[in-house]
């Protein structure tokens, strides 16, 4: 009889250790990932992520998820773990993907392409610190081009921080600067408070605001007198202050926030930031001369693209779209087209009189803003980081690309027209250059 | 005379149990038992030889989908490493590196189009033409 217990407690015994080591063998499981077969299953019955132009920017082979265009586009792709998408679109559009569906973008490869090529190359001659890169379709909203530096390469995800992983274009909020100009002279010429033409005494400083209010300064020198051209031409701050001197709080507002500021972004499942438009309650007449200049709200380059691509649009605001058949449904007029062209014309002026040698191509109209914006450190604005801003928009006459750069923390030589606008330039060639667009006889060689 | 009908007999028709009179000689049942193993070793020959002819058929399609399956896995790979190859920042590095440029900051000259050299345009040879009309 004793013997039998004993016999029966060393089985027992036994069969404890291989339930003990059998959940062992399951918990490593867990622990190193997926069994193999699930997750192979899992990655080769996965959809393909393609460009506009049929590039594969995505796909699966022999059970391993690949992106053969390496950093094309790498922050908008994302990239996938074990069995699901962690990040970008392979986490946004992780459902119908993983039910084998491929994704199609709206993106140029060509244009996508060039513009981190040229991001790559500019930001490190200023030792910028990020940088990003939004090109649309003007009548369709379709985005062409959504770069973001430095790179990513999704190929070895595991070597990149989360910063270098941040789809900037879509998600970091900035103060647009003296870009937002153009656009307030536009709603303000919609209301018929300015013309092009408007003879403003402009100071190089102004007070505005009354008890509350503050000193607003202009950074480049100019003429003690300035049309609403020459404002925009010497991005006058002074001048925009007495530009929006009439301007109905309540309705210039209304005026940025239909131009999709503050606003969200009518991108489907994509996420994007939003922005700060000041609540009415605190628009003030410093808020509203602020506003007039770009400081004191804040948008994403996602939102700045699309709303000069209201002027570009004939005074149409369009919601980008970044999968082909989806998105694009937001449409509403801000403009009228009239205005919306005399805005472009004066834009038009502003690189070919102000800043040729940076933003312009010969023999080609290319129109934009440049802006330089003091970056909010701690509370207060720092004199040592600026963003630059650029944006614009080709061919000037009937636009077809509406192009934005934005570049934080550069050391050197920061300002829009130093940094941003010879992005926007080497941009716009390798547009043209795609479509073969000539040159005007008359400015050429 | 009342004729004999030639039908199977039947045993005990009185008790009203009936019993085929079946042929149980030796002969019939070795004939039988012969004729019965003759024919389950003709289909186990049968069976082993289609077996036998047929052996290489698995392994060979075995081998066939395995190399099915190597020679996609060489196409995948390579159509992967064509599309790493050809991404558009690589062919613009190779052009810039190449001394190429951009169509539209490459500097660009015009010239008016020059007529056409002054040659004589070809006469064609003169037809004649006859044309015969008949009145009725």
């Amino acid at each position: 009889m004793e013997v039998k217990i004993r016999t029966r407690s060393a089985l027992m015994r036994l069969i404890a250790l291989a339930m003990f080591l059998t959940l062992v063998w399951a918990y490593a499981q867990l622990e190193w990932g997926a069994p193999q077969g699930v997750r192979q299953r899992a990655v080769q019955a996965r959809g393909s992520i393609l460009s506009a132009d049929g590039r594969v920017l995505a796909t699966s082979v022999n059970g391993k998820r690949v992106y053969p265009q390496g950093t094309l586009a790498g922050q908008i792709v994302g990239m996938m773990g074990d069995t699901e998408g962690l990040e970008g679109l392979e986490a946004a559009y992780n459902g119908p993907l993983t039910s084998g569906q491929n994704l199609k973008l709206t993106l140029d490869s060509q244009i996508q392409a060039a513009a981190e090529s040229a991001l790559n190359k500019v930001v490190p001659e200023h030792q910028g610190e990020y940088g990003s890169v939004m090109v649309l379709e003007t009548r369709t909203g379709r985005v062409l081009a959504a770069a973001t530096y430095p790179a990513f390469n999704p190929n070895d995800w595991r070597q990149f921080s989360q910063e270098q992983r941040r789809n900037r274009p879509f998600i970091d909020q900035f103060e647009p600067g003296s870009t937002i100009k153009a656009l307030v002279v536009a709603a303000a010429l919609n209301e018929g408070l300015t013309t092009p033409n408007t003879l403003y005494s402009t100071p190089m400083s102004r007070f505005v605001g009354g008890r509350w209010g503050s000193r607003i300064g202009d950074a480049v020198a100019h003429p003690s007198t300035l049309t609403t051209q020459g404002i925009l031409r010497y991005s006058s701050n002074v001048g925009m202050t007495h530009i929006v001197e009439h301007f109905d709080p309540k309705r210039m507002r209304e005026y940025l926030a239909q131009y999709g500021f503050g606003q969200k972004v009518a991108l489907p499942v994509v996420p994007s930031g939003r922005g700060i438009l000041k609540p009415l309650e605190q628009w003030g007449e410093l808020v509203r001369a602020t506003n007039a200049f770009g400081q004191g709200m804040s948008s994403t380059n996602l939102q700045l693209v699309s709303a000069f691509n209201v002027l570009a649009n004939d005074g149409q605001y369009v919601a980008p779209r970044l999968i082909e058949g989806s998105g694009g449904l937001e449409r509403r007029n801000v403009l009228r087209p009239e205005v919306a062209r005399s805005t472009r014309q004066l834009l038009l002026n502003v690189v070919n009189e102000g800043i040729f040698h940076a933003a312009g191509i010969k023999g080609y109209d290319l129109a934009g803003k440049t802006g330089t914006a003091q970056v909010v450190v701690d509370g207060r604005y720092s004199s040592t980081i600026y963003d630059s801003v650029f944006a614009g928009f080709l061919p000037a006459e009937a636009p077809r690309v509406t192009i934005t750069v934005m570049v934080h923390g550069a050391k050197q030589r920061h300002h829009g027209s130093q940094l941003a606008a010879p992005i926007f330039r080497e941009v716009s060639a390798q547009v043209l250059s795609s479509w073969g667009a000539t040159p005007h006889t008359d400015t050429a060689p | 005379m009342k004729r004999r009908l030639n039908l199977p007999q039947w045993s005990g028709a009185s008790t009203g149990l009936t019993r085929p009179d079946l042929d149980l000689t030796l002969p019939t049942w070795r004939a039988r038992a012969v004729r019965y193993l003759l024919i389950y070793v003709a289909l186990v020959v049968a069976l082993i030889s289609v077996r036998a002819s047929t052996s290489g058929v698995r392994p060979a399609l075995r081998e066939a989908q395995q190399q099915e399956q190597t020679l996609i896995t060489q196409r995948d790979n390579l159509a992967l490493q064509l599309q790493a190859l050809e991404t558009p920042q690589r062919i613009g590095e190779w052009a810039r590196a190449n001394g190429m440029q951009l169509f539209a900051v490459a500097p660009k000259s015009t010239a008016d189009l020059t007529g056409l050299p002054d040659v004589p345009l070809p006469t064609p040879a003169p037809r004649r033409v006859e044309v015969k009309t008949q009145w009725k």
